[in-house]
């Protein structure tokens, strides 16, 4: 039910920053203001929390293309708010997340490093522990539509897997159908309210022990699983007939190691500036045979080995060298 | 010589020469918390700009993965997913790392231990890797062939006790469970009651299913109770869902609930107006048992009515064509019911 965000039109800008004063604080909540981090110190720790966020982020409005390459960079964090002051100028994405974009698991949707574990009282960047998909949402007011309020706000963000609202306990446990789509809604959802009074709190919810929901969760991971194996073997040719190739050139001690021919001769070695800061390290890539040049012997003439095999591979007009790039890259 | 760093493929990027820089007071390991020299680069183009390894090189080691990214470095996949699939397969795992601990010291103590144990243990050369890689796919292609992947949660039989309430008697017979998908009196009326998904129905994917007919008001799903409610926008994408849904080929008695087939499994839909589905789990979870009865005795009324309507058919002299249609369908019809039986004998198993 994610609507369909039009990318045509450029990001509105969500804040001008001509009307930021330099002054500009958040409502008190301490007593005494860091200038450094921006925040309140001192007092009720929980106030802050307590505090409604001025901007809110309209996926429908905000959204457009922004100077960032759609499935090269990352998610601007402040769009997420609602207060981008950059607009079409960001350098980030201005949309939610898709299922297609590249990620990197030890990182959030906005690129900022997970940590190992969750923090005591659950909120922050989350672990990389295992994937939690599901966010607790702290702070709601109950009602007789709540669970539709909840549904209706919160799919904005994200495809929802499940949803359950405990009115008793004042609060609700949001699934998503991807990681990504959980820290973007955590971050757009937080400290927002459903109706006028209400300040929510959105964290990310522990484990489920209930042996019913774990079950579930095991038989996800285990089709995810049994998906990802069959496209291994899929694979597993390619596999095998780069490992021949590789066999000659004896340039790989290990795996990560091996130099792709395609790589090669796409991006061409560039020659290394010589580095004067002592703090700079060249760390070796290359086993020690091949260090003895600017490029290298050994690599040296398997570059020119890849440009003739390029070459023929030219003529007959085979691309044999797609299917070995695709085994790279099969993430 | 320098310890090479343990780095997958994409992590390090498309330049084959790369340039790391040492960070100046090394990092804590994500796994086991002990400090590391943590390197910097910029490697890869797709995502981010600067990598940087979290990891420490005993934990990757141990785990088989990448310093950076933390996924297998032969198979460029989540490590969660390859302890599944090699449990799956019953092949023993050598690169389970039992890390459970939350506590700090008993992690760092763990990773010294790693340490200990790979130090003694002599490095395997590319080739070997590299062979022993390939062995562990052809065993799990023998197995996924030969179908032999056990499931290991097969859902257990659970015993309900206590007696029902009257608050939760009344609130399962205000329940539309006899509801039809014949246009309701009331002209107002444009929610539907959806019932018979099992626990692990994606919201989206009903969701989904009906933004096909036109936009919707919100949706209310409960997977305790195995039901909940989808209200339209308008009355006429109502209308339109109703009418799609008993011309879908599956419902032949249009005095019950339409059946739909949403992410292979059988649901029913009526039209019904929003009630409260219990207020905890208990309440919610004897709503599902009346759930599954009543997807139950519609699936046999339906096979009763189907089995009436074949004899009619194959008893009147029709034209040869008109046979084979009626077959046809009827092939099609059993296969439903025998699907939808699956999911109910799935269902009441829980």
């Amino acid at each position: 039910m994610v609507q369909q965000i039009d990318l045509s039109k450029p990001a509105r800008l969500q804040v001008d920053p001509d009307q930021i004063q330099d002054d500009d604080k958040p409502p008190q909540t301490g007593h005494t203001f860091n200038v450094w981090y921006l925040q309140w110190a001192g007092g009720d720790p929980t106030a802050r929390d307590q505090t409604k966020l001025k901007f809110r982020l309209d996926v429908e409005k905000d959204s457009g293309y922004t100077r960032a390459k759609d499935g090269r960079s990352l998610i601007c964090l402040f769009y997420s708010r609602g207060c981008c002051y950059r607009g079409k100028d960001c350098l980030y994405l201005h949309r939610p997340p898709k299922p297609e974009d590249a990620r990197i698991a030890t990182q959030d949707c906005f690129g900022r490093d997970k940590t190992g574990d969750y923090r005591d009282d659950m909120s922050g960047v989350g672990s990389l522990s295992r994937v939690n998909k599901t966010l607790y949402v702290g702070g709601i007011i109950a009602t007789d539509k709540i669970h539709e309020q909840v549904s209706k706000q919160f799919l904005e963000y994200g495809a929802i897997d499940k949803l359950k609202v405990l009115p008793a306990k004042k609060c609700a446990f949001v699934s998503f159908r991807l990681e990504a789509e959980a820290q973007f809604t955590k971050e757009a959802m937080d400290r927002q309210s459903l109706g006028e009074n209400d300040v929510l709190t959105v964290k990310w919810a522990n484990e489920d022990m209930n042996p019913e929901a774990q079950r579930l969760v095991q038989q996800e991971i285990e089709a995810q699983a049994i998906e990802t194996v069959k496209r291994l073997l899929g694979s597993d040719d390619s596999l095998s007939r780069s490992t021949k190739r590789h066999k000659p050139s004896k340039n790989a001690s290990q795996e990560q190691e091996t130099v792709d021919e395609s790589q090669i001769f796409d991006d061409i070695p560039r020659e290394e500036v010589a580095h004067d800061h002592s703090e700079i390290e060249h760390i070796p890539i290359e086993t020690s045979e091949s260090r003895d040049g600017l490029i290298g012997k050994a690599r040296l003439k398997l570059l020119k080995e890849a440009v003739t095999r390029y070459k023929e591979a030219q003529k007959t007009k085979a691309t044999p060298f797609k299917s070995l790039a695709t085994e790279y890259t099969s993430d | 010589m320098e310890e090479q760093p343990i780095i997958c493929s994409s992590c390090l990027g498309e330049n084959s020469h790369v340039r790391m820089k040492r960070h100046p007071n090394g990092e804590e390991c994500r796994f086991c918390t002990r400090p590391f020299t943590a390197l910097r680069w910029s490697g890869d183009t797709r995502v981010g700009k600067m990598k940087k390894t979290v990891i420490c090189e005993s934990c990757a080691r141990a785990r088989n993965c990448c310093q950076c990214c933390s996924v297998d470095i032969d198979y460029q996949i989540p490590l969660d997913l390859r302890d599944a699939a090699l449990k799956l397969a019953g092949i023993a795992n050598p690169y389970s790392v039992e890390n459970t601990s939350k506590n700090r010291e008993v992690k760092a103590i763990i990773g010294d231990k790693i340490e200990k144990r790979l130090k003694n243990e002599e490095t395997e050369t590319a080739e070997e890797k590299k062979e022993k890689m390939r062995d562990i796919l052809t065993k799990l292609a023998q197995k996924l062939g030969s179908g032999a992947v056990a499931n290991t949660s097969m859902p257990k039989e659970r015993t309900s006790g206590g007696s029902t309430t009257k608050e939760l008697s009344k609130t399962i017979a205000a329940l539309p469970f006899g509801g039809s998908l014949a246009l309701p009196k009331n002209n107002e009326d444009r929610s539907f009651f959806v019932f018979g998904f099992s626990a692990d129905m994606p919201q989206y994917k009903l969701s989904e299913f009906f933004e096909t007919h036109g936009k919707i008001e919100s949706v209310r799903i409960v997977h305790k109770a195995k039901c909940g409610y989808v209200v339209f926008d308008s009355r006429s994408d109502a209308d339109k869902c109703a009418s799609a849904i008993s011309s879908n080929g599956l419902n032949s008695n249009l005095a019950t609930a339409g059946l739909i087939l949403v992410n292979s499994q059988p649901v029913r839909v009526s039209w019904g107006n929003s009630q409260p589905l219990g207020r905890n789990n208990d309440e919610q979870a004897k709503i599902a048992q009346v759930v599954t009865k009543v997807m139950k005795q519609l699936a046999e009324r339906d096979a009763l009515q189907k089995g009436k309507r074949t004899k009619k058919l194959n008893g009147s002299h029709s034209t040869k064509r008109q046979k084979l249609e009626s077959q046809e369908r009827t092939d099609k019809e059993t296969k439903e019911v025998k699907q939808s039986y699956k999911a109910l004998s799935r269902d009441l198993e829980l």
